[in-house]
């Protein structure tokens, strides 16, 4: 090689090198003695977007952002140090801010100062990516620690299995909901053992099912499983998914378990709960206290002709009567107090206006914490039971029918007859259907006496209250005395102003069956006194007659039920028995006492008290 | 209103009771019509429509609570007064809900009936 061709080939490697620095992507500059920058190449413009003529000659701290870095870079180059990776942030010619990194040193020759070497890598955009790196982890941290406690807090168990090596790994909750100490490790045997049989199956064919190669590695059951600790069973939700890898084996199965065993117990509750309300025979209802219909069972529907549709929504007065609206605001004060009504019953209208029986058993519906939310109430239809107590099953109303008819006939007849007798018959005919006429009205009391007996025993003497002035009642008894006597004149003392409040027609019973006992009692005749004696608050009614008397050891028995005096002057009197018990009965129900006075032969006093209205 | 312009139905079951409560309400000027069962009430009476009605309680097919039920839901037999009479006084307080007008227990005098019917007829 001659020399120009060296000088030659010597120029082309200096080109080369000035190009490479010159164009090279790593941003380079040359600061002098003084801190002014003399060169830069051209990807430091670029970077901070300076022209050649904004840069060159400018002192380099000016294109710092912090003062102190740069002075600090500058002392330890005049020191002949070598900076490597030396933070600093650079200022834009747009106003950013760059963070790079500088290295650099100093070139000297003979010791002298020529210019620094500088090397800076622009690192804000790895800088940033840090920055969010750094955010996104702490995010992550965050957010898993929020799982963590939502796992937690759920109950939330998570298990990993590795079908290629076969490792199965559960979480802490895992283990606590298997009742498996926390420090014991488990396999996918030990697993399959504690499946319940029933499902036990099943199981392991879904976890094949989701580990099939190319399948969509969905696992979601529901089972039971005998626990580790007290083999109890309990029922668990398991979800999982399955990552296959490339060649579609299974790799990893990672999945939840939940123990939902009392919610699987009051999900199967609240379907018993349910299909109880939907097959019961009774109407099942539920209503808030603004008397809105919110639940309406089938049988609600079949009773009142009401569709749920047609009632959800709206307000169950629909259903009562215009006559018993009251009944409404009534119950609902019960409910407000917490407390229930059984087995009341009432009369409630279906959709075609028909009137039913219904026996209403209303409670109210408390939430947890015992705050009460609304109103339950079951109506049964007793229209049926009302029908059959009016037909024969009904011992009351048969006897009423059957006894009863015939002497309505029989009595209306005898009126006819004793009617036509008295304007045109002779006196025996005259005479006899007047006897006959009061046998029929004696029956008729025997059978009113024997009917509410067994209205008693059938616990079914309902009072019907009203207030009264008690001497029309007497005067209306004592009228009908002349059916059963003619020779008992029958006087009535003070009982004017007085007024009662009790069951008339029971009370009118009362004093009849005291009044024909005066005159069964008295076959000599005497007179009869119905009288009261006005005290402070109440009032005292008694029935006096001139008649036989009762001994002591009667009186003892007298009200008992179908006592017969044991005294031979009265053997010959009819009756069943019955008449002092109901007496006694009827007055023990108005929270009254029967009582009597009297002695052989010296007659007999009755009396009880009752308070005045 | 003179006295062959009254109607009566009697619904009752019992033969005799129809026929002495037909005596002795024809004796007073009454037209008596009577049915030993209370079906189709309304097709009956509103072929009648009598001034007043007396329904027994124990009577076929239905009984007298759901016959009244149905004749007093009736928007032409409605105003018609009904005089429910039983044996079985317990029936009262359903008799009155089903829309019965007065309640006659059974047995009843003639005086009683007739007492009744006249209120029946005449409420003021």
């Amino acid at each position: 090689m001659t020399d120009t061709e060296k000088i030659q080939a010597l120029e082309l490697r200096l080109a080369d090198l000035t190009d490479f620095i010159e164009q090279g992507a790593m941003p380079l500059h040359w600061v002098d003695g003084n801190g002014i920058i003399i060169w830069a190449n051209k990807a430091e413009l670029d970077m901070l977007g300076y022209t050649i003529e904004e840069y060159l000659g400018q002192p380099i701290g000016s294109f710092h952002s912090d003062v102190h870095v740069v002075s600090d870079i500058l002392s330890r180059l005049g020191a002949d140090e070598t900076i490597i990776n030396y933070p600093a942030r650079l200022i834009c010619k747009n106003g950013a801010v760059k963070d790079v990194l500088i290295n650099s040193n100093v070139k000297r020759e003979n010791g002298e100062f020529i210019h620094t070497r500088c090397f800076t890598r622009d690192m804000t955009a790895i800088f940033e990516e840090e920055k969010r790196m750094a955010a996104v982890l702490i995010d992550l941290e965050q957010s898993e620690a929020r799982l963590l406690m939502a796992m937690e807090s759920t109950g939330l168990g998570t298990w990993d299995y590795n079908p290629i090596n076969g490792r199965l790994t559960w979480s802490d909750q895992c283990k606590k909901i298997y009742g498996l100490p926390l420090n014991e490790q488990v396999d996918f045997d030990t697993f399959a053992k504690h499946l319940h049989h029933e499902e036990s199956a099943l199981v392991q064919q879904e976890i094949s099912r989701a580990m099939e190669p190319g399948g969509d590695g969905h696992y979601d059951l529901t089972f039971r499983i005998i626990r580790f600790d007290d083999d109890s069973h309990r029922w668990v939700r398991a979800q999982g998914k399955v990552y296959h890898n490339g060649d579609g084996q299974a790799e990893r199965f990672i999945g939840t378990v939940i123990d939902i065993t009392e919610q699987k117990l009051a999900e199967e509750k609240s379907a018993m709960l349910a299909a109880i309300i939907a097959s019961s025979d009774d109407a099942i209802i539920s209503k808030n206290f603004d008397s809105i219909v919110t639940s309406w069972n089938d049988s609600a529907e079949r009773l009142f002709g009401y569709t749920a549709q047609e009632m959800i929504g709206e307000s169950i007065v629909k259903l009562i009567p215009p006559d018993r609206l009251d009944e409404e605001p009534q119950i609902l004060t019960l409910l407000r107090q917490g407390k229930r009504m059984d087995h009341f019953e009432t009369i409630r209208m279906a959709k075609n206006g028909y009137l039913l029986n219904v026996s209403l058993t209303i409670s109210p519906v408390k939430d947890a914490q015992g705050n009460i939310i609304g109103v339950s109430k079951i109506a049964r239809d007793i229209t049926e039971r009302k029908q059959e107590e009016m037909r024969k099953n009904d011992f009351i109303a048969m006897v009423s029918h059957e006894l009863k008819t015939p002497l309505t006939s029989m009595k209306a007849y005898l009126q006819v007859l004793l009617a036509a007798a008295k304007k045109d018959g002779g006196a025996f005919q005259l005479n006899a259907l007047s006897r006959a006429e009061a046998q029929v009205h004696k029956m008729t009391i025997m059978i009113h006496d024997f009917l509410n007996l067994a209205r008693l025993e059938d616990g079914k003497i309902g009072l019907h209250k009203t207030v009264f002035d008690l001497h029309p009642l007497i005067e209306e008894i004592s009228s009908e005395a002349p059916f059963l006597t003619s020779n008992h004149p029958i006087r009535m003392v003070d009982c004017e102003n007085i007024r009662l409040e009790a069951d008339r027609d029971k009370l009118g019973q009362v004093l009849n069956n005291l009044l024909s006992n005066a005159i069964k009692y008295s076959p000599k005749g005497g007179t009869i006194t119905i009288g009261c004696e006005k005290l402070a608050e109440k009032v005292k009614v008694f029935v006096k007659d001139e008649g036989v008397g009762i001994s002591a050891e009667d009186q003892k028995r007298l009200f008992e039920r179908f006592y017969r005096s044991k005294d031979d002057r009265i053997k010959t009197v009819s009756g069943f028995g019955i008449g002092l018990y109901l007496v006694s009965e009827i007055l023990r129900y108005h929270g009254s006492q029967i009582a009597v006075e009297s002695s052989p032969d010296a007659g007999a006093t009755f009396y009880f008290l009752m308070d005045r209205a | 209103m003179n006295n062959t312009e009254k109607k009566i139905v009697i619904f009752d079951d019992d033969e005799d009771i129809l026929s002495i409560c037909t005596y002795i309400l024809e004796g007073d000027g009454w037209e008596v019509t009577t049915f030993t069962d209370c079906n189709d009430p309304v097709e009956k009476l509103t072929r009648i429509l009598p001034n007043i009605i007396l329904m027994d309680n124990w009577i076929p097919d239905t009984g007298g609570i759901m016959a009244t039920q149905t004749l007093k839901h009736s928007p032409e037999l409605q105003h018609i007064p009904v005089i429910y009479f039983s044996a079985n006084a317990d029936v009262k307080l359903l008799a009155k809900s089903a829309g019965a007008d007065f309640y006659l227990p059974k047995p009843f005098d003639i005086a009683e009936l007739k007492r009744v019917l006249a209120v029946a007829l005449n409420p003021n």
